[in-house]
C-alpha cells in the first residue's frame, strides 16, 4: 500500500494493473472488437494529425526559437552529449539540481538545463576572474 | 508477438538517454499493435480519469494523451506497460484540465460536483499525485465517493473498491478478502462493468 498516493490514484493504479490482468475476453465484455479496435485507430489517426499541426506550428516559430539561447546551445552541443554532461553533472558535487530521472526529459529540456548550467558556469568563471 | 512482449523487447539499458525512452515511430508501432482489448483497457482508464473534467469525453482525453506522445511533448519510458504510460499521461493532462477549468472566470465544474461542498469551499475537482493541494485531496475523495455510490449498495464491490483504494489488489486482495479466484474474478468483473456504466461525470448511466 502506498499511504502518499491519495485512495483514488491507488484505485487507479489498481484498475490498470486488474484490467492487464484480466483476459482480453473479460475486459470486450461482449463488445465488438472491431468497432472499439477501429474508434482506437481513429484517435490514433487524429492525434497524429494534431500532433503534425503542433509541429508545422513548433516549425513556424522556428525563426524567432533561432535567435533564443536555447538554438545556441542547439548548435553547440548534441542532445546526447548535453545528457551524458548531465548525468555526469548530476554525480559531481559542484553541481546541485533536481534528481528528475534525466531520461524523462526531453530534448528541448536536456538543451535547457545544459543551457543554464553551462551559463551559470560561465559567470562563475567571470567572477573569478 | 504480444503487446506484452513487444514493449519488453525494448526494454534496454536503465542508462539515463534517450535510449531508454521510446522514439515516435516506436510509439505509434505500440499502439498500431494494440488489440481492440488494449483499446479497451485505455478506454476504462481515460472514463474514470474524465471524470468531472468539463468538456472533456474520455475519448477526448485519450486523444490528446496519444497527441502528446506523438507530438514528443511527453516521454515514453521504454521500460513501462503502455497503459502505465498512458495512464500517467492522462492523469496529468486531466489534472491540468481542471486546474484551467477552475481558473477559468465561468466555473464549468458547478454543475458537475457529485458531492456537496461547503459555501465557501468553491469546487475544484483536482485529484492526483500531480497535485497535493487541499483542493486536490478533496476531489480525489469526491471521485471515490463517486464510484462508491455507482455500486449501488453491492457489498462484495465496496470491499473490493475499498481494497484497491488501499492499494492492494490481484491476490493479495484475494486472499484479504478471503476469496477464492472464482469469486475474485465474478466481482472484478462486475466492478468493471459498473465503472463503464458509470457517466463520466459520477453516477450510474445504466
Amino acid at each position: 500500500m502506498n499511504k502518499k498516493l491519495s485512495e483514488f490514484d491507488n484505485f487507479i493504479d489498481s484498475l490498470v494493473d486488474e484490467l492487464m490482468a484480466m483476459s482480453d475476453d473479460e475486459v470486450l465484455d461482449g463488445e465488438n472488437p472491431e468497432a472499439v479496435r477501429g474508434e482506437g485507430l481513429r484517435l490514433l489517426s487524429a492525434a497524429k494529425i494534431q500532433a503534425g499541426k503542433a509541429r508545422l506550428a513548433a516549425a513556424r516559430s522556428g525563426v524567432a526559437a533561432s535567435r533564443s539561447p536555447l538554438a545556441s546551445v542547439h548548435a553547440a552541443v548534441s542532445v546526447s552529449d548535453a545528457r551524458h554532461f548531465l548525468a555526469n553533472a548530476r554525480n559531481d558535487s559542484r553541481y546541485t539540481f533536481a534528481a528528475r530521472n534525466l531520461g524523462e526529459l526531453t530534448d528541448d529540456e536536456v538543451l535547457s538545463l545544459y543551457a543554464k548550467i553551462k551559463s551559470l558556469e560561465g559567470k562563475k568563471t567571470e567572477g573569478h576572474n | 508477438m504480444t503487446l506484452g512482449s513487444l514493449w519488453r523487447a525494448r526494454r534496454v539499458s536503465t542508462v539515463p538517454g534517450s535510449e531508454n525512452r521510446l522514439s515516435k515511430a516506436q510509439i505509434e508501432s505500440v499502439l498500431v499493435a494494440f488489440s481492440a482489448a488494449d483499446w479497451q483497457r485505455a478506454n476504462l482508464i481515460s472514463r474514470r480519469l474524465c471524470e468531472g473534467v468539463t468538456g472533456w469525453e474520455p475519448s477526448d482525453l485519450l486523444q490528446e494523451a496519444l497527441t502528446s506522445f506523438l507530438a514528443e511533448n511527453r516521454v515514453w519510458p521504454a521500460d513501462l506497460p503502455p497503459l502505465v504510460v498512458l495512464k500517467t499521461a492522462m492523469h496529468s493532462i486531466s489534472s491540468n484540465a481542471r486546474k484551467h477549468n477552475q481558473a477559468s472566470p465561468i466555473d464549468g465544474n458547478v454543475v458537475l460536483d457529485p458531492v456537496a461542498l461547503s459555501d465557501d469551499a468553491g469546487v475544484s475537482p483536482i485529484h492526483g499525485r500531480v497535485d497535493a493541494t487541499p483542493d486536490a485531496t478533496l476531489a480525489a475523495k469526491e471521485q471515490i465517493v463517486a464510484i462508491y455510490a455507482a455500486l449501488g449498495g453491492d457489498e462484495e464491490l465496496e470491499l473490493l473498491v475499498m481494497m484497491w483504494a488501499d492499494g492492494v489488489r490481484g491476490t493479495e486482495a484475494m486472499q484479504e478478502l478471503g476469496w477464492d479466484a472464482k469469486q475474485y474474478d465474478a466481482a472484478r468483473n462486475r466492478l468493471v462493468r459498473r465503472l463503464k456504466a458509470m457517466n463520466p461525470d459520477g453516477g450510474a448511466s445504466k
